[in-house]
């Protein structure tokens, strides 16, 4: 669904619109939930992660705003943001015993792939596209799996430093980098 | 902080990838800081077209109506005018039907092995002197047990059990009293707060019916209750009344 049109539904939600809000849910649900899986790996917990998201959309704890960027964007930093808190959260207390519901795709999303882009998304592009292989590696671990740096380090085999500031600096070349988008 | 490391320090929290201490320690600072908050949502912004290419993969059907029972909105809610007194029953109703349907369905089942176990505890019970009584444990839309609470039409009093804190600070919880047979959802009034309560029941209950299968249901409303008596709003905790007493 184009920008435009969840922004007017954000807006709508945003004045309680009950229509509004399952037109919401049916256009960007799948998406969030496809983001809170490969991240959690068990299905149950994404479905707490999504639920939240839209609840926290609908009783107005999360307000988008025009500066907020895309709103799909802007939903899925909700859904991400409380999904790695959870992560975390479990692999602390070593609560994770039951594995039974794991989603067993390991492949890595590539962003170059989308075929229909939105402006930022285009800048974004550009800008990731130069970065060494190995930076951009580590991040679209990070972003899509959550994992941590440790993690990273471990499935790539590589030292945990070289890990921390392959991923520092991608993100700072990234942002210079759109500063003169 | 610099604000060089501060901004890097906003990008690995909204990557994810910080180890748990520093992850809290982030999450304290975008409360306190509002230099780090405006970093931290320049950072979903800026990683944002990452999520154009996340696969979708749609959730279970149910997902949609524990979001809906959640966010207190139930199926048909636009239906007719809010002010409508029919309306505001009918949604009543229809709040406490989804509620049941996504509260784990135990609920009953655990009421009554509470029953059975309360029995167990201490010496047997005996036949009541002062007529029947009924428990019932009221659970929230997740499962969690709630209020625990006993109705003693005799006595014409409620005694309460929280297991939860009170309502958010405008707000008030109300009991109802769902009956089998659809009749309209009767007040048993605002749930006082407190660990251990009792609330007087309205005389006419020692009348009702309650061993064919009642409800008891909390709402949240208004500071100071559902205006003229019709809930306004959502089904929070409900549970079936048991009779406890042979």
């Amino acid at each position: 669904m184009a920008d435009k049109s969840l922004r007017n539904l954000l807006n709508a939600v945003a004045k309680r619109d009950e229509t509004a809000f399952r037109e919401l849910y049916e256009a960007t649900a799948a998406k969030l939930f496809g983001v809170a899986v490969r991240i959690l790996r068990r299905t149950d917990l994404a479905e707490d992660v999504v639920q939240d998201t839209y609840l926290k959309i609908w009783d107005g704890a999360a307000r988008y705003r025009s500066q907020s960027g895309a709103p799909l964007a802007w939903m899925v930093a909700i859904t991400r943001n409380r999904a790695i808190d959870l992560l975390r959260k479990r692999s602390e207390s070593q609560l994770d015993p039951d594995a039974s519901e794991a989603i067993e795709d390991d492949s890595i999303p590539d962003p170059f792939t989308v075929a229909t882009r939105s402006r930022q998304a285009k800048a974004f592009l550009a800008c990731f596209e130069k970065l060494d292989a190995h930076h951009q590696r580590c991040m679209l671990m990070a972003y899509y799996y959550g994992y941590t740096h440790d993690e990273i380090a471990e499935r790539l085999g590589t030292p945990v430093g070289t890990v921390k500031s392959r991923i520092r600096r991608g993100l700072a070349r990234i942002r210079d980098c759109l500063k003169h988008a | 902080m610099p604000r060089r490391d501060r901004d890097i320090f906003a990008a690995e929290y909204v990557l994810g990838t910080l180890p748990p201490a520093e992850r809290e320690r982030a999450a304290t600072l975008l409360e306190e800081d509002q230099a780090f908050a405006h970093a931290v949502s320049e950072w979903e912004r800026r990683l944002g077209p990452l999520a154009e290419a996340a696969p979708p993969l749609q959730p279970p059907k149910e997902l949609w109506r524990r979001i809906e029972v959640a966010s207190g909105l139930a199926r048909g809610a636009r239906a007719s005018a809010p002010s409508d007194p029919g309306h505001q029953i009918a949604l009543l109703k229809q709040r406490v039907a989804a509620w049941r349907l996504a509260a784990v369905g135990a609920a009953a089942a655990a009421a009554v092995a509470f029953v059975l176990w309360l029995g167990n505890a201490g010496a047997p019970l005996a036949p009541p002197t002062s007529g029947a009584r009924y428990v019932a444990m009221l659970r929230g839309t997740e499962g969690q047990t709630a209020f625990l609470v006993t109705v003693e039409p005799e006595m014409e009093r409620l005694v309460i059990r929280a297991m939860v804190p009170g309502p958010p600070p405008s707000k008030s919880y109300e009991l109802w009293l769902m009956r089998k047979d659809g009749s309209t959802p009767a007040t048993l009034g605002l749930v006082p707060a407190g660990e251990f309560m009792t609330m007087p029941v309205p005389g006419r209950l020692k009348d009702w019916d309650l061993s064919s299968g009642a409800q008891l249901a909390i709402s949240l409303e208004p500071r100071g209750g559902a205006p003229e008596g019709r809930s306004m709003g959502k089904i929070v905790f409900a549970g079936e009344l048991v009779r406890q007493t042979p």
